[in-house]
């Protein structure tokens, strides 16, 4: 069981639905996690430059058919910071629905 | 949370949507279980074969699950070993147990018996039970990626 942990690498909307599409396989090309997550070349860089600062994601070059294409990687680090995250969203979820609002308000 | 910052139960609204994406794509022709079967069919028929045809029978199954390796990476745009998920992972472990079962009990039956049908009886139970692996794993896999409740 993964313990609980908020990324705040992780948690911004495109970078979550990176790993998102990235744990849930080996490797994903760019150009088909661009088109799920239906950003521009650009962004979708600039996000994957973040995760990999992080040592969340690694990137490798692949020259097929004279066509340069980029498969994307989740770590090991990176899988277990998602799961982290995830875990910690769900635990944040379920308080926020079973935790009636101004309950444990006393004043 | 800052205000551009999802709610928890946004984000993990955006995962599910995210990876529906991927499932999507993932939805590949009955053909290729079907082709994954002869693959693995003539895998385990080649060691009861005579020579050479053994070999060629050989070569040309790992040759064509090379062939579809290559063809399942350009359609679906990622790649996802047989063991990697942890649900599908006992499919996979599943069936690499049946198939070298039949390879050993293939090349038995070539040293004992002379009946020419038999490595290739073999290797069609062989075949059958890869399609039926094959279909198993992806529905593992995609149960997999399904939001716990």
């Amino acid at each position: 069981m993964t313990p609980p942990v908020f990324d705040p690498v992780i948690h911004a909307p495109g970078r979550l639905q990176i790993c998102a599409i990235l744990s849930a396989a080996d490797e994903a090309e760019f150009a088909m996690v661009r088109d799920a997550i239906a950003v521009s070349d650009s962004v979708l860089s600039k996000h994957l430059k973040q995760l990999e600062e992080a040592g969340y994601v690694t990137l490798r070059k692949q020259a097929a058919n004279g066509r340069q294409r980029t498969w994307l990687v989740l770590t090991s680090a990176g899988r277990k910071a998602f799961a982290a995250h995830v875990a910690e969203l769900q635990r944040l979820a379920a308080t926020t629905v079973a935790t009636p609002l101004g309950q444990g308000f006393s004043g | 949370m800052t205000d551009d910052q999802p709610t928890p139960a946004e984000a993990l609204a955006s995962i599910t949507a995210a990876r529906s994406a991927v499932t999507d794509r993932l939805k590949v022709h009955w053909g290729y279980d079907v082709a994954y079967g002869l693959c693995c069919g003539g895998i385990v028929a080649a060691q009861g074969l005579p020579q050479p045809l053994g070999m060629g029978v050989l070569v040309l199954s790992i040759g064509g699950l090379g062939l579809m390796v290559q063809q399942w990476r350009k359609q679906t745009g990622m790649w996802v070993g047989g063991y990697s998920p942890p649900r599908a992972r006992w499919v996979a472990i599943g069936l690499t147990v049946v198939l070298l079962g039949l390879v050993f009990a293939n090349m038995y039956l070539s040293r004992v018996t002379d009946l020419w049908w038999s490595p290739l009886a073999v290797g069609a139970v062989g075949g059958i039970v890869a399609v039926l692996a094959s279909h198993l794993w992806m529905r593992a896999y995609l149960r997999g990626l399904e939001p716990r409740a």
